[in-house]
């Protein structure tokens, strides 16, 4: 089995696709594209593919992974290519890259990502000072859903989960802001969490207007790295 | 329309639904025009959910036959969630098609497809949230028409003050004729009223407001008369002569979401020649008409190619009856064998040949299988002429339990013409000496877990059958079969499911009504009824309330034993089964005696008839 990870973009019009439906959107892609897929064994075949994390709903991204498994020698190229030809509106491959043999998978790698936020608040602020003493906490309680039980509500410190969070741009109300967040299975924020606690601290209303994730990221050794460079065989 | 209008619906009101992915309208093999090059805009709406529209055939063949010409724009309309029909209400906003987010009050036609009864007040609905006017008499020059097909337009009558018209039969050409005159009227220039009188000269389209109905004292029809020159007495059914020559996209729309059948659905023949008595598909679309087995494999390959599904289903009334079945089935699972699709048999008569078959195309072993033997006793059958025999039933789950399955579901139908209480405890007998079969199958080698689930729904009788002149069972007796049977199926092994008598009552109304129940629709919608096919939705005692404002009984339609000489509603629609053989086939039905399958020896139902040269074989 060759493994190939590909980098794709999840525009606006699936940006309301869950993760599961997302899954079935590539498998039945991949079938048109004629990728020569491996298959699990056992009772229930299915193609070898794994995201390296699921994305909100509505949430938008220019950096998503998937890892697939092929059994034929195919070039990066051909794949994105014919791929390209066969994703609907609003799912596009940027990249790909054959891996090493073992490679870990992307969704064992990941532990960052970066997102872009546009907010609108009501009014002009000083978001800069907003922010230094909303990072100035040595915690930052938010309440956090477990979907696995039941939606219950637990209380968790989301500050160490915070690598980065800066503005990149203002104007009057409106606020861009750029974040990298803790991603995968070890720690995971998801902006939408990360803002109901600025929200808190800074006693403002805002409106989301667009969240964005632009890249996904692996720690090697405390170095941030881009998914695609790590067990990259080319 | 206002651009913004669109993004505003995308980007703020979807984000505030349970399923946004039910209306993004972008998936893999939607049809996006310019519209600059489009004279005629078809809205296909399906009153019901995005799931369960996008399920359907009919909408997927009629979708692209129409996209395929090149000035024709067809979109997709399903009913809106009530989530997400709330917020268009609170914030002024139309219904709009899945596929340009442009509002359908401003198409050339917004077209229902009519599956079920109790989707009739969704059509009111979906009109009032385009904000078209919900009557006919109430649209003018500028307005859409609005048209409905599907099966239960054959019996028109009780949308008849909604629908401008009707198209009976199958669409494929009907269709396209239809737009042609409207092509010609509108250059033309012409009134409203010319449009329709033009498509009443096509075979198979039905004006209701060209017809004048009268009635006797005690409410039954006296004539049903058109009102003007030129316009058919009685509208024909229209049929495919040639499947194998009909048109099939060779793309289909593949859903983001979960719908429920997310499979190709591979037609390999329409009508049935079973004959079953209280089966409306069984009579409605006759004759049958298979597609040969090159012509299938050669769509199966095109929508393999354009869909990447999985799974292909083959679709049929009778799967089983299909002639060449086994060689078709065969080849389609060596030759897709490598490319992991699988293959589907649903409506298929469980037999040891079926079984083996079965057994063959599902290499994961499903642990459930399905049989309809519809009543409980021999008696029973041969009214309804189910053409199954105690010894068939056994035989087959016999063969079901020893090669390891655990999970069997029976269907029955309760309230059949001449049914006893004792017919209705035959239903529990016939599930005893099935789990009496199971335990015949030594302990090491049977499945674990047995599960016999019985499912009773209640018998509505149905235009074009030879029940159309029963009365259905009243509430009382439906309810007391349903707790007659749940006391007997109390034991470990069954599970007993049954269907909710008050829904049967209002669907049978429908299914035989006149044009007169037109208002109670409309009265029911405006006391907020919708998506009365969903439990959670149907209002019992507001649909009651409908038929008391409105000062109509509803037992005269569902309760009331019709001569055989009265005039039905629907007696001006010619299906091609006729008359004489319905009523034959009633007389046979009260005598218990069966008819045979019509693929060996022609039963005379007069389908042959209705097409000059005949289409059957």
């Amino acid at each position: 089995m060759i493994n190939i990870r590909l980098k794709f973009v999840k525009g606006p019009e699936t940006k309301y696709i869950s993760h599961l439906d997302l899954v079935r959107t590539f498998q039945r892609a991949l079938r048109r594209a004629h990728v020569p897929m491996v298959y699990s064994q056992g009772f229930n075949p299915h193609p070898e593919m794994s995201f390296a994390s699921a994305l909100g709903i509505g949430v938008t991204s220019l950096g998503e992974y998937l890892d697939i498994g092929v059994n034929e020698n195919i070039s990066t190229e051909e794949i994105i290519s014919r791929l390209n030809n066969t994703l609907p509106a609003g799912l596009q491959i940027e990249k790909a890259a054959i891996l090493k043999e073992k490679a870990k998978s992307a969704m064992a790698l990941v532990s960052h990502a970066r997102y872009t936020i546009h907010l609108c608040f009501d009014n002009s602020i000083d978001i800069d000072s907003s922010l230094a003493s909303f990072l100035e906490q040595d915690n930052i309680p938010a309440m956090k859903e477990q979907p696995k039980k039941n939606f219950q509500l637990i209380e968790v410190d989301i500050r160490p989960m915070i690598k980065e969070l800066k503005l990149l741009s203002q104007e009057g109300p409106k606020i861009v802001l750029d974040c990298l967040l803790s991603c995968g299975s070890k720690a995971n924020l998801k902006p939408e969490l990360l803002l109901q606690a600025l929200r808190k601290h800074m006693k403002e209303i805002f409106e989301i207007k667009k969240i964005e994730r632009v890249e996904l990221y692996t720690d090697v050794t405390g170095k941030i790295t881009s998914l695609l460079l790590i067990d990259n065989a080319g | 329309m206002n651009l913004n209008v669109k993004d505003y619906i995308y980007e703020k009101l979807l984000p505030r639904v349970e399923k946004p992915g039910r209306y993004i309208g972008t998936e893999w093999n939607s049809v996006h025009k310019d519209l600059e090059d489009i004279a005629i805009r078809f809205a296909f709406c399906f009153p019901d959910t995005y799931e369960v529209g996008m399920s359907h055939l009919g909408m997927k063949i009629l979708y692209h036959l129409l996209n395929d010409q090149k000035d024709i724009y067809c979109e997709r309309v399903f009913a809106p969630w009530t989530d997400l029909e709330n917020l268009m209400r609170e914030e002024n906003i139309k219904l709009f098609s899945l596929e340009s987010r442009d509002y359908i009050k401003d198409f050339d036609f917004v077209g229902f497809t009519l599956q079920y009864e109790m989707s009739y007040t969704n059509i009111i609905n979906m009109l009032d949230l385009a904000g078209i006017p919900k009557l006919t008499s109430e649209r003018g020059e500028v307005d859409t028409f609005v048209v409905a097909g599907g099966p239960c337009a054959y019996n028109p009558e009780p949308l008849s003050d909604i629908v401008d018209f009707f198209m009976l039969g199958e669409g494929e050409e009907q269709m396209l004729e239809v737009m042609e005159v409207y092509r010609q009227w509108k250059s033309k220039n012409l009134k409203r009223e010319e449009f329709l009188r033009l498509a009443s000269k096509i075979r198979g389209v039905y004006v209701p407001s060209f017809y004048d109905v009268t009635y006797n004292e005690d409410n039954t029809i006296k004539s049903i008369i058109p009102n003007r020159d030129g316009v058919p007495e009685k509208v024909k059914k229209r049929v495919i002569k040639d499947l194998n020559n009909a048109y099939f996209p060779d793309k289909i729309v593949v859903p983001f979401i979960d719908i429920v059948h997310d499979r190709i659905m591979l037609e390999i023949f329409r009508g049935c020649t079973r004959g079953c008595r209280f089966c409306q598909a069984g009579m409605i679309y006759r004759p049958v008409r298979e597609r040969t087995v090159e012509d299938l494999l050669s769509l199966a390959e095109k929508l393999v190619e354009s869909s990447g599904y999985e799974e292909i289903s083959l679709s049929s009334l009778s799967t089983g009856d299909y002639s060449k079945l086994s060689e078709l089935a065969e080849k389609l699972l060596s030759k897709y064998e490598k490319d992991r699709v699988g293959l589907s048999l649903p409506s298929l008569r469980i037999d040891s040949f079926s079984l083996k078959l079965l057994q063959e195309v599902q290499k994961v072993r499903k642990t459930g299988l399905t049989f309809a033997p519809e009543a409980g006793s021999q008696r029973l059958r041969d009214v309804i002429n189910k053409n199954v025999t105690e010894e068939d039933l056994i035989n087959s789950v016999g063969a079901a339990f020893d090669s390891g399955y655990s999970n069997i579901k029976l269907y029955f139908m309760i309230g059949l013409p001449t049914e006893t209480m004792e017919d209705v405890e035959g239903i529990a007998d016939l599930g005893y000496k099935v789990l009496d079969r199971y335990y015949q199958v030594p302990k090491g080698q049977r499945g674990k877990g047995i599960n016999v689930t019985i499912s009773t729904s209640s018998f509505v009788p149905k235009p074009f059958t030879p029940f159309q002149w029963e009365p259905q069972d009243t509430i009382e007796a439906m309810r007391e079969k349903q707790k007659q049977l749940q006391k007997m199926l109390r034991k470990k092994g069954f599970s007993y499911s049954w269907s909710d008598p008050n829904l049967s009552f209002i669907e049978a109304v429908f299914a035989r009504g006149d044009r007169r129940i037109s208002k109670v629709l409309m009265r029911a919608w405006e006391l907020g009824c919708k998506f009365d096919g969903w439990d959670e939705h149907f209002k019992y005692e507001t649909w009651l309330q409908a038929f008391e404002d409105c000062g109509i009984d509803p037992k005269f339609y569902s309760q009331r034993r019709r001569e055989l000489e009265e005039i039905l509603p629907w007696s001006h629609i010619d299906v091609g089964v006729t008359k004489k053989y319905l009523k034959s086939e009633y007389k046979k039905a009260l005598k218990g005696d069966t008819t045979r399958d019509c693929r060996s020896v022609c039963t005379g139902c007069g389908i042959n008839l209705l097409e000059e040269g005949g289409v059957c074989k």
